[in-house]
Parts: structure tokens; C-alpha cells; sequence
């Protein structure tokens, strides 16, 4: 049992740290490790270097988290489980923040924004933004599916034993039981519908986000980015609202018609895992081909004028100082609440922004209560 | 319609938003009646003060450039061609009077000037020639505007 919790950890750890080690792949090159700098800068030795250094230290982290979690299976089990998956994050966010530091003092040093015209592009008319569409197929096909499985749930439930399976250990065999209701019966798909409903007003709210020009892009660029950008992470979104859903199904249908079955619970200890590595990998592999797609011209020689850039695009300006260790984002004048993150897939709130730091209060006090919660609960 | 703003130069934000708008009109490509995004929208997308583009909205207001109203939001109220108002005309001619007299203290030949005047003027015209043939070729055509020139 102890092996079966110790791998499944150690892979999400892997999981965390592959992320953080192709992350600079995924990421514009004016923006290496959250750095932002001019395109001329492109493949400068110093970025180079610190790449280098930033994916040493996440293998490093790697193998500090593993070594903790071994290190202390012996002793608690619970620390060994709770220990490798934020001591990965921690150690890999510190490795980030370390390593752009070289991008930072070479920009500084040699003042590479020293002479480079700066722009702010974007457009002033009413009807040039046109909304990626919301891949409603996924949130609906998620939410019918989740709707049947309640229905069928419906249809059994005198056939259901009274006290309900409710938990089950890491080996998939039952440790917790509760009287039948319709909370212990429905709870789990309740809570999956609500947590479908949430990706999918997340996923108009996104929408609302800004994703302004980056440097040496072509306001044509710009919009294939912004739009490729954008459809890529709404699906996957939408993937992970599916995901949930047939996660849920699976577990759900189990406890209700096969409780005691190990092999079921065992291959949904499996499927689950297969699913969330099949739909990041899909992602990054798109992610890769748009990034691509949108660097033909080749970007790598600094200026050369080409066919296909009949203008020269300018460079954005260098907006580091917004950028607190290149994580959180602290900007007044930007009415935006979301902005897209500087290292990493996905949005990030701003700070300067009230709402901003009012939905961070939010969202403490909730994961506070959670926790309040839960150490409450067993003693109870 | 893009537009360009230099977060380095000495002019002010506002001020840039302004001249580029006005810019984009003589040129043809903000015609009457086109509606231009909203200030919000805008402060948005360049990710500047809301304040800032409700001041470059206020100063073309004021010059009667755009009108805005509850329902369509701010549109391009003028046109290249259609005359001017008298107002407009003595505070304009101030100011061209002070550009005009820069570039001859500084020791511009008189022709010079006027050459660069003509150059100006033409190249809004040829801008505009151009947005008109851009704008017949997608109308005849009936190509959906998406994506662009390749």
C-alpha cells in the first residue's frame, strides 16, 4: 500500500518538475525566464547560462524532494506522502527566481534596452477584438454526462446499501463508511458539478483578459498569438472539465455497483494519472507547433530586414519593475485583473488592481477554512 | 485599427493617443462614423490608466473630432474634405504659426518648409487613396476579414 502512495507522489513530483524543465521552451524568447528582454537579445549568452542553471536546479529539486519523500516513508508516511510536491514547487520556484538574476545583472550591466524603440500596440476601434470562441462542447459533455450518472444513481437507489462506502484507501479498499442520504450518495457528483460550472464561467472570464502585443511581433502575429494562445488553454480548460467528469463517473459508478471490486479501483488509480498526462502532453505538443508556427520568419538573426516584415516591429517596453520576483504582478495604472502569467500557462491576478487583492483575500480565506476544516473533522 | 505609442518619448500618453487618433483620420483609416473602442477597452489593451485615455477622449471631444453618446459609444464625427468651423480655425492657425516659425528660426529655407508641408498633405491623401482601394477590395471580394494580408 505505502508503494502504491510513494509512486503515485513521486510522479506527480516528475510531472512538476518535467513542466518546470520545458517551461523555457514553451515561453516567447523575449521573455526568458520571465526576463523581459529586447528581441536583438535573443540567444544572448547570459540567457543561455541561466536557462541552463534554472534546469539544473529543478533536477536538483527533483532529487531533493524524492530523497525527502524515501527519507521519510520510514518514520510518517503522512509527511512522506504531503512532503515531495510543495518541497518540488518551493525549490523549483527558487531555482527561477536565482537563475534570472544572470538575465537581470547582463541587461543591467550592458543596458540592453539602451537605444531599442519601445511600443505599445494595440488597437482603438470598437469591433477588431473578436472573442475566441468558449469550447462549449467539452463543459456540456462533461455536465450530460455527470447529469446521467446521477439519473442512473436515481434509478438504484433502493438498490444502494445502507451505510454507503464513502472513502477508500490507496489500496482501493474501503476505510470509510457513512449513513445513506442523498449527500453521501450524490455529494461527490454534486461537487463535480459545481466544479464544471466554475472552469466554464473561468473560461468566459479569461476571455476578459488582455494578451497584449509581444516584442518584435507583427500586429498580424500578435492576433494569431493571441487567438492560438488563447484556444489552446480554454480547451484545455474544457479537457479538464472533462477529465473531472469521467474521473468522477468512474468513482462514483464504482462505489455504487462495485464497492469492494480492487481491480476497478485499481484501474482508475491508473486511468486517472494516463488522462492527466495525456492532456498536458497533448497541450504542450500544441503549444510547441503554435510557438512554431508563429516564429516563421525566423527570428533569430537580429534586424535583418526579410520579405515577409516589410515594417520593423518594435519592441515592447521593459516592464520588469511591474514583475515582483518575475511572479506577481504589482501594476496601478492596469485596469486588468487578470493578466497572462510571466512564466507559466495561464493568468495571474494583479496586485495593484483592488479587485485583484480582494479575490486573493477571497480565495486564503477559503483555502483557511478548508483546512480548518478538515483538521476539525476527525477529532469530531 | 492599431496604434503605436512610444512610453519613452517626452509627449504624454494622452497627448500620443490624441495625435495618433487624429493622425489615423487624416490618413483614412478611422472614417466617420467608425466606433472606437471605449476608454475602459482601451486602457485594457495598451494596459495604461483609465484616466490617461479619458483625457485623450476629452481633448478630441472637445475638438468636436468624435461624439459620444450613451448607446454607440465614441465615433468618429469628421471627415477629411468637409470644412472647418471658425473656432478650430484660429486656434490651429496659432499653433501652425509657432511650427512654421520653428523650423524657420532654426534656418530651414522657405521652400524647404513648404516641401515638407506638401509631403505631409500627400502622404495623408495617398493614405487615403490606398484605405479606399484596400476598402473596395474586400467589399467586392467578400473574403472574410480575418487574419489579414498573408
Amino acid at each position: 500500500m505505502n508503494g502504491i502512495v510513494l509512486t503515485i507522489t513521486g510522479a506527480i513530483t516528475l510531472l512538476i518538475a518535467a513542466l518546470m524543465f520545458i517551461m523555457p521552451t514553451l515561453m516567447r524568447p523575449t521573455l526568458p525566464l520571465g526576463v523581459s528582454i529586447p528581441h536583438g537579445r535573443i540567444g544572448d549568452p547570459a540567457v543561455h547560462r541561466a536557462i541552463q542553471r534554472f534546469r539544473c536546479g529543478v533536477a536538483a529539486a527533483f532529487i531533493v524532494s524524492l530523497a525527502a519523500c524515501l527519507a521519510t516513508s520510514g518514520g510518517s508516511p503522512n509527511l512522506a506522502l504531503l512532503l515531495p510536491v510543495p518541497l518540488m514547487v518551493v525549490l523549483g520556484t527558487v531555482s527561477y527566481v536565482l537563475a534570472r538574476r544572470g538575465i537581470l545583472r547582463a541587461k543591467r550591466e550592458h543596458d540592453w534596452y539602451r537605444g531599442v524603440p519601445v511600443r505599445l500596440t494595440a488597437s482603438v476601434s470598437a469591433h477588431d477584438t473578436v472573442d475566441t470562441p468558449v469550447p462549449a462542447t467539452w463543459f456540456v459533455a462533461s455536465l450530460l454526462l455527470l447529469v446521467a450518472v446521477a439519473g442512473f444513481g436515481i434509478s438504484i437507489y433502493g438498490a444502494l446499501p445502507d451505510p454507503m462506502p464513502i472513502h477508500w484507501n490507496a489500496a482501493g479498499v474501503v476505510d470509510g463508511y457513512a449513513a445513506k442520504s442523498a449527500w453521501s450518495v450524490f455529494g461527490a457528483v454534486c461537487i463535480s458539478i459545481g466544479v464544471i460550472v466554475m472552469l466554464f464561467a473561468i473560461a468566459f472570464w479569461i476571455r476578459s483578459a488582455p494578451m497584449r502585443r509581444v516584442g518584435g511581433d507583427t500586429p498580424a502575429q500578435a492576433q494569431r498569438r493571441r487567438h492560438g494562445q488563447q484556444h489552446l488553454t480554454l480547451e484545455l480548460l474544457g479537457q479538464t472539465a472533462a477529465l473531472v467528469a469521467i474521473v468522477t463517473a468512474c468513482a462514483v459508478l464504482q462505489g455504487w455497483l462495485a464497492p469492494h471490486a480492487s481491480h476497478w479501483s485499481g484501474a482508475i488509480g491508473i486511468l486517472t494519472p494516463a488522462l492527466i498526462v495525456a492532456v498536458i502532453a497533448a497541450f504542450v505538443v500544441r503549444w510547441m507547433r503554435l510557438n512554431r508556427s508563429l516564429s516563421r520568419p525566423p527570428a533569430g538573426s537580429t534586424n535583418t530586414p526579410s520579405a515577409d516584415t516589410p515594417t520593423p516591429h518594435p519592441d515592447t517596453p521593459d516592464d520588469d519593475s511591474h514583475w515582483k520576483a518575475g511572479i506577481i504582478y504589482i501594476n496601478r495604472d492596469d485596469p486588468s485583473i487578470l493578466v497572462p502569467k510571466r512564466f507559466g500557462i495561464g493568468w495571474t491576478l494583479n496586485f495593484g488592481h483592488p479587485t485583484g487583492v480582494l479575490i486573493t483575500l477571497g480565495i486564503l480565506a477559503l483555502v483557511a477554512l478548508l483546512l480548518i476544516s478538515a483538521t476539525i473533522q476527525p477529532g469530531s | 485599427m492599431d496604434i503605436e505609442l512610444d512610453p519613452q518619448s517626452p509627449v504624454p500618453i494622452y497627448q500620443q493617443l490624441h495625435d495618433r487618433i487624429v493622425e489615423a483620420m487624416a490618413a483614412g483609416d478611422l472614417e466617420p462614423g467608425h466606433a472606437l473602442a471605449s476608454v475602459r477597452h482601451v486602457a485594457l489593451a495598451f494596459g495604461i490608466n483609465v484616466a490617461t485615455v479619458g483625457k485623450a477622449y476629452d481633448a478630441l471631444r472637445r475638438q468636436d473630432l468624435i461624439v459620444t453618446n450613451r448607446k454607440s459609444g465614441s465615433v468618429i464625427a469628421r471627415e477629411p474634405g468637409m470644412g472647418t468651423e471658425p473656432a478650430f480655425l484660429a486656434d490651429w492657425t496659432a499653433r501652425l504659426t509657432t511650427l512654421l516659425a520653428e523650423a524657420v528660426a532654426h534656418g530651414m529655407p522657405d521652400a524647404d518648409v513648404l516641401g515638407y508641408c506638401q509631403h505631409t498633405i500627400d502622404s495623408f491623401a495617398e493614405r487615403r487613396r490606398r484605405a479606399t482601394e484596400a476598402h473596395t477590395r474586400r467589399t467586392t471580394t467578400d473574403t472574410p476579414s480575418r487574419g489579414g494580408k498573408p
